[in-house]
This record gives C-alpha cells, structure tokens and sequence, in this order.
C-alpha cells in the first residue's frame, strides 16, 4: 500500500466518506485502494510467474521461502467466501499446478497451500490471495499445525454447532434454487405481458438472473421506461444476493467491516 | 495403501471420526487434536498422496465444497477469520500420506502463528526464481475440468468375431479336404 500522510481530519472525513458509500462505490473504492489490483492492471510492476483471464500469479516480494507464488483472481474479492465457485475451482487447479511447477523448477520437496481469510487469520492484504510456498526439510517456517486436546463434551458442542451450519449453509442453497424455479415462472408469464424489445434480448440468449429478476419486478411495479429499469436492476440483483447466499452475505459484512477499519489504518 | 492409511479406513467407516460431512467424493470431519475450535480435516475418499494427483476436476470440486465448509465452521463457532492449509508433501508437515486440507477457525490472540518471516533476497536470487519458475509455469493451462467419459472399446470385440468367423470358415475348409 503506498503510504500517505493525512491530517486528523483527513481521516475522519475519510471515514465519513466511507461509511457513506453505496456497495457499489465501496468496491470501487477499495479496488481504487487495493494494490493487487494495480498489480493486475499493470500500474504497479510486479514479477509475474503466471496468468489468464481469471488469475494471475506472482512472486511475493516478501517471501517465506525463495519462489513463495501469490495466487489472486483478477476481480477483486476479499475472502473466499465472496468468490464464485467457478473462479474458486479455477484457481485451485492453477495453483495444483503452481505446486507442481516448484517442485519441478525448484526441486522443492513440498509445498504449503495457505489461505488466510480475514485479519484474524493473518490476511495483511485486502485482496483474496492463495500462498503457493516450496518447502524444504529444515526450513522451519511456522506453518506447522498446533494440536490441542478438547474434552469430548467440548468436541460434541463443537460437533453440533458446525454440523448445523453445514446443513444450513446447503439447505439455503436448496431453497435458493426453488426461489429461482420460481422466479422463473413468474418471469415466464409476466414476459407474456412484457413489450417484444424485451423478448428479443431474451432470445439472443441473455437469460441472466438478474435480467429475469428485474423484468419481473419491472411487470410487477408497472412497466418504467428504460432507462429506470437500469437502477431497478440493480437494485434487485442486490436482493437476490441477499436471498441466495444469506449466509455467504451475513460473513461479509462482517469481514466488510473489518476491512473499513483497515483502510482508514492504512490510510493514516 | 488404503488398509494401512488411516483416512481410507475412514472412508470405508472403519475408524472413528466426528463426521461433519460426507458425499460420494469427500468426507469432512473434525479434527480429533484441533489447532483451535472447529478444526476440520477434509479428504477425498480417493486415495491421493499428494496434491498433484488430484485431477483438475476432483480438486475443482473439493475447493467448492472447503468455501461451503468454510463458512459452516467460521459460522458455527463463532470465529474471527479462518486458515485453509494444504501440507503437501512430508518437507511441508504432512504427516498421513493421503491428502488431507485443513480449514481452522481463527480469533485474534488465540495463540496460533502461521506468520512467516519474510526472507531477504538479492535481486539476482530473486530473478533466478522468476526465470526458472516462469520458465516451467509455461506449461500450465489445458485444465482438465470434467472427468473424461471411459472410452468405450469398440473395436475390441469385432475383430474376435471376424476371427472367430475365419477360424469357422478356415475349419470348414479344412473339414471339407478330406
């Protein structure tokens, strides 16, 4: 992060400025911010080892070890919990192959996959990276893994209590695919309704969730002219945020919060 | 391997574990000596020594489920942030030679450090890496993202029975000289 000196005041009026941003101008704030981001953009030079059109690799100019690889999407995430499961997949098989590629060109005798998601965790970065680091016997990096004993009352607690955020977490994403099912039917027959433009766009193959979404609210509340339909959009394709992942949501607005008070630090 | 490793015992139910999760691919359990609360260990059911012989697809697929999980033991205990590891390899820690990730809840000052050092490197040492691992990293990519349909032997069976048919012929024919 490039440091910058601001007055008190500066930062206090920084703060006020954030906190009143809409999600949208927050995340091009922090992509502003971000210096990952200027990397992948190529306005900061860095030493790139790979990329494609989802990912980039590069070396950490603060390395663990010689050849330690950051992984990071292009887009701009947080955490992990923020990133799309294609995205995700797609960087857990580049970074296999990173693994590989150490153990080939740098005859590694292992590698550690690190990911730390939020400031507890260790994350110093505001951008979702993977660690990619080729490990040595001896080198003593402290990645080891601590053990602790836990009572088997502690254990069944723990037990319960995850086990039922596991299910929660499907159970959402069951009853988010019936939400969608039924969006889609009430799309089907408000598109009878809806003016012709509309379905010919939906024709050419545009059927994202979002267009359906904002067609049907667009019937729903009488049909706008188009140019309001673009902040109806957006609006509900924010809603449908909410209602498929509230989980994934409630976790980032904490993390969200966690990541103001970080900038504002940063920033002073 | 799998009656010795100990998570392909598991996997065929044969040793205790606090199963959180289980599918046709992956089991999730908590680990028995946790580095903090809601410690999860996952393992594919498949027996893979270490991460490059997971295909692209399994991993894929496994790193969907760790997000899902994730957030299931970050919610379920309460945590701060949470730690996604991978020792691949005995030089990085890995003690049970079937693939293992771990995914550990954090809080600040719980007393666990993963933080590094930062090694100092010379310019020169520091651009002999990039060049040796840019040099191989060309080769990544052709990612293998579903699993391959079996190929069906067609041409097996046919030529058994175009021989079988001669041999009938050509044992006719030899019947048929004297």
């Amino acid at each position: 992060m490039p440091e910058q000196q601001m007055t008190p005041e500066q930062v206090k009026s920084m703060q006020e400025k954030i906190k009143n941003m809409s999600p949208e101008e927050l995340k091009e704030f922090q992509k502003k911010q971000c210096i990952f981001c200027q990397i992948i953009s190529g306005k900061v030079a860095s030493k790139k080892i790979y990329e494609d059109e989802i990912c980039m690799a590069i070396l950490d100019i603060n390395p663990a070890n010689p050849g330690h690889i950051l992984l990071m999407p292009k887009e701009h995430y947080q955490i992990m919990p923020m990133i799309p499961d294609d995205e995700l997949a797609h960087l857990s098989m580049v970074s296999k192959a990173l693994s590989h590629v150490m153990l080939k060109a740098l005859k590694a005798q292992g590698t550690t996959i690190f990911v730390a998601n939020g400031i507890a965790a260790g994350q110093r970065a505001q951008h979702f990276m993977i660690h990619v680091i080729p490990r040595k016997e001896g080198d003593k990096l402290p990645l080891d893994i601590p053990q602790t004993e836990l009572s088997s009352q502690e254990m069944s607690a723990v037990k319960k209590a995850v086990e039922g955020r596991v299910k929660a977490v499907l159970k959402i994403k069951e009853e988010s695919v019936k939400v969608e099912e039924k969006e889609a039917e009430e799309e089907k027959a408000a598109e009878v309704k809806e003016e012709k433009p509309e379905k010919v766009e939906e024709a050419e193959g545009k059927p994202k969730k979002e267009k359906e979404k904002y067609e049907e609210k667009g019937v729903k509340e009488k049909p706008k002219p188009k140019k309001k339909k673009k902040t109806a959009k957006k609006k509900t394709a924010k809603k449908t945020a909410k209602k498929k992942k509230p989980v994934k949501k409630k976790e980032q607005e904490e993390e969200g919060g966690v990541g103001l008070d970080d900038i504002a630090k940063l920033l002073q | 391997m799998s009656e010795t490793c100990v998570f392909c015992q598991a996997a065929k139910g044969k040793a205790k574990l606090e199963k959180i999760y289980e599918d046709k691919e992956i089991i999730a359990a908590l680990h028995p000596r946790p580095a903090s609360k809601g410690h999860i260990i996952v393992f594919s059911k498949t027996h893979y020594n270490i991460v490059e012989q997971i295909p692209d697809y399994v991993i894929g697929d496994i790193f969907k489920k760790i997000n899902k999980l994730s957030v299931a033991a970050f919610e379920g205990v309460k945590s701060q942030g949470t730690n996604i590891i991978i020792q691949n390899g005995v030089a990085a820690g890995q003690e049970i030679p079937h693939i293992c990730i771990h995914i550990i809840p954090r809080n600040e000052n719980d007393g666990i450090n993963f933080q590094w050092q930062p090694k100092q490197l010379t310019e020169e040492e520091m651009s002999n890496v990039e060049l040796s691992l840019k040099q191989e990293a060309e080769n990544i990519g052709g990612f293998q993202k579903e699993e391959k349909a079996k190929p069906i032997k067609l041409d097996e069976k046919k030529p058994e029975k175009i021989l079988s048919d001669e041999e009938n012929y050509l044992i006719k024919q030899l019947n048929r000289i004297p």
